[in-house]
């Protein structure tokens, strides 16, 4: 097992610049989450952790050896593919043996690594198979199983999930941590979808045009947001942001919406008196109000999930989401009043979309 | 819904899926009418009669008398006929053989990033887009005895020559244009086959370990496995097709070393028009091929489908 440090890493495409000065480290045995849109460079990072891809600049270490100009197969690290990337005129057997095989190793230890991996991964009935003949999650198990066959320092994974359905995503999210806790490789895992990323890592990072928007675990990084993309980007649905002007009289703080309502904020925040200002909170941080309390909001859609209830609404002349743990007798049209709660409040700078102030309760 | 209404509601609804269906077929069958027709008129029945004419003696001349398989048992003792089914052996043999490697060799040289890539790609793609009538002459020219050949060979000491002249050298000459002709062609579909290779493989490939040439062995090579057949059946039935070239060339000399089966069907029937034996010589080509095809692809799909 090993640590990985990336220092200074930039990448570029011809004259495209997709990566900025990346920092980053990853702990012996940490599993860590690259996440962000498409497009924001994380796959092209793994890649270049991989030896797919080249490094423009700055260095990559793998277990403390510089491993820049070192190709794939000195790195010893192992990768699941998006599309997993079997080769189809070969077993599972064949499949998994592959690396090994390369390596010339004995023949009986080969089949003994293969089948020791075929057991952890429920393989065994398929050996004999072809990918073609394998379901979706079968053959995702499969380049698992190339991957832990040959007991690398470290895992790569590229968006491994997302060809499955939802419920078989579900399944193998469960399937590959409860495997790195049984295994605690060194595992860097790629992925757009931020729950994926929530539920599965040790610590997120979060991409944004190929510069490193936050790191850090899970619920810190929904508690306490660092800018306003990351504060979009993480939680589903999606956090709340009213543009303002922040007002201060005395000690006291409030956030002035577009349409003059006066928004609460707790404590007192970083900003000046008239600073302009995102208010944000997370839709489960609002509560009904009784009628005149709170701001006025008219319901447009209400999502039943039946867990809880998703209220999407207009409030202060934006559309918000409200979620609500109890079932709702409220119908589109129909106003109802929400207040947010002042611990879950956040502020950002408007201008750099840096943050002001988070929820003092978090 | 009662169950009655239901079953009603279902037939009816399976009704209209099955006019639906059997319209679609009918359009489908309307749009490949002409091509079939024109199919059949100008190739199925001009093979059909030439089957009925192997079974006759025939001069062009006098109507058609049917003579059962006299002109087959005739062939297989006729010494030219086999003497001109061994050259076409020959000329399959030493001409697809060579393709084969230097197609891939050069399908998989311009698969990679080359900045003179586009030239040279078309560059060598010109034989095939020349008419082998052109082709055929030029080469002609090349291969006399004071030709481009002889004087190049010249500057390495070497005799001139009699490449189209001598009965040695001249199926080798023929084959020398084959090889020529037909592997930037076949490079073409290799190309093709090649970058329909995903690039995943290859990365999977490099993490597992693979340098260059295990990447080719493992991975290129068996991938390939469908284009390579296909190149291959395609490339022995033009071969044992070719006929422009040495019509022109050398028109079957010197001493028959170049009569292919082609040419000398074709002579058969239109210089000592004996059409019922060149229909003969042609059935014996027809399930030549056949049968080299069929056990190619039998090879080739041995024990698993093609994906």
């Amino acid at each position: 097992m090993a640590s990985i440090e990336i220092r200074a890493v930039n990448k570029a495409f011809g004259p495209t610049q997709v990566l900025h000065d990346v920092d980053l480290e990853v702990a012996n045995g940490e599993f860590l989450v690259l996440v962000g849109p498409s497009g924001c460079g994380k796959s092209t990072l793994l890649r270049m952790i991989a030896g797919l891809e080249e490094v423009s600049g700055g260095e990559i270490s793998i277990g403390g050896r510089v491993v820049n100009d070192l190709p794939p197969k000195n790195r010893d690290i192992a990768m699941v593919f998006q599309n997993y990337a079997l080769y189809p005129h070969m077993t599972v057997r064949e499949n998994m043996a592959f690396s090994l095989k390369l390596r010339r190793e004995p023949k009986p230890q080969i089949a003994r690594q293969v089948e020791d991996a075929a057991e952890v991964l429920n393989l065994m009935p398929f050996l004999d198979r072809y990918p073609r003949q394998l379901s979706g999650g079968q053959r995702q198990r499969v380049a698992m199983g190339r991957a832990i066959v040959r007991n690398p320092q470290v895992f790569l994974f590229d968006e491994p999930l997302s060809n499955l359905d939802a419920k078989l995503r579900v399944q193998m999210r469960v399937e590959i941590r409860s495997l790195h806790q049984r295994l605690h490789a060194t595992s860097v895992y790629v992925t757009h979808d931020q729950i994926e990323a929530m539920t599965m890592a040790d610590r997120i990072v979060v991409l944004h045009e190929g510069r490193i928007e936050q790191v850090g675990s899970p619920l810190d990084l929904y508690d306490h947001p660092a800018n306003l993309f990351v504060a979009g980007f993480i939680g589903s649905p999606s956090m709340n942001f009213v543009r303002g002007v922040l007002r201060a009289r005395d000690d006291t703080h409030w956030v002035e919406a577009g349409d003059g309502t006066a928004l609460p904020v707790g404590g007192s925040p970083q900003g000046r008196d008239g600073q302009e200002v995102v208010y944000s909170f997370r839709p489960e941080h609002l509560e009904l109000g009784a009628t005149g309390g709170g701001v006025p909001a008219k319901i447009q859609v209400i999502e039943p999930t039946g867990a809880d209830t998703h209220v999407f609404c207009e409030f202060c002349g934006t559309q918000i989401c409200a979620v609500f743990g109890e079932r709702l007798s409220v119908r589109p049209g129909e106003t109802i009043f929400l207040q947010p709660k002042v611990a879950g409040v956040h502020l950002f700078d408007a201008a750099n979309g840096k943050v002001l102030t988070n929820g003092i309760g978090n | 819904m009662s169950s009655t209404a239901y079953a009603e509601h279902r037939t009816v609804k399976r009704r209209m899926r099955l006019g639906l269906a059997s319209k679609q077929a009918l359009f489908a069958y309307a749009i490949i009418l002409p091509t079939l027709a024109i199919l059949a008129i100008f190739r199925f029945l001009p093979m059909l009669e030439a089957f009925y004419f192997s079974l006759t003696q025939y001069d062009l001349v006098h109507p058609p008398k049917f003579i059962g398989l006299a002109n087959f048992v005739d062939l297989m003792g006729d010494p030219l006929f086999l003497k001109s089914a061994r050259v076409s052996i020959a000329y399959v043999v030493f001409s697809v053989i060579p393709v084969l490697p230097l197609s891939l060799g050069l399908a998989v040289l311009f698969n990679r990033s080359l900045w003179i890539k586009n030239f040279l790609r078309s560059a060598i793609f010109m034989p095939v887009v020349m008419p082998a009538v052109v082709m055929a002459v030029v080469w002609t020219f090349m291969y006399q005895q004071d030709g481009v050949i002889n004087t190049i060979l010249g500057w390495f000491g070497i005799d001139p020559i009699a490449w189209l002249r001598s009965s040695a050298s001249a199926l080798w000459a023929v084959i020398l244009i084959g090889i020529w002709r037909a592997t930037p062609y076949y490079m073409v579909i290799f190309l093709a086959g090649l970058q329909a290779i995903p690039a995943d493989y290859y990365d999977a490939a490099k993490i597992d370990g693979a340098g260059g040439w295990a990447s080719f062995w493992h991975i290129t090579l068996p991938l390939l496995k469908p284009t390579t057949l296909l190149v291959v059946v395609m490339n022995v039935i033009v071969a044992m097709k070719v006929f422009a070239v040495p019509l022109i060339m050398t028109n079957g000399g010197p001493a028959d070393a170049t009569r292919v089966l082609p040419l000398f069907i074709y002579q058969t029937a239109f210089e000592f028009f004996d059409m019922g034996r060149a229909a003969a010589m042609s059935v014996f080509l027809f399930v030549a091929v056949m049968l080299f095809s069929f056990v190619q692809v039998r090879m080739f799909t041995r024990g698993e489908e093609l994906r």
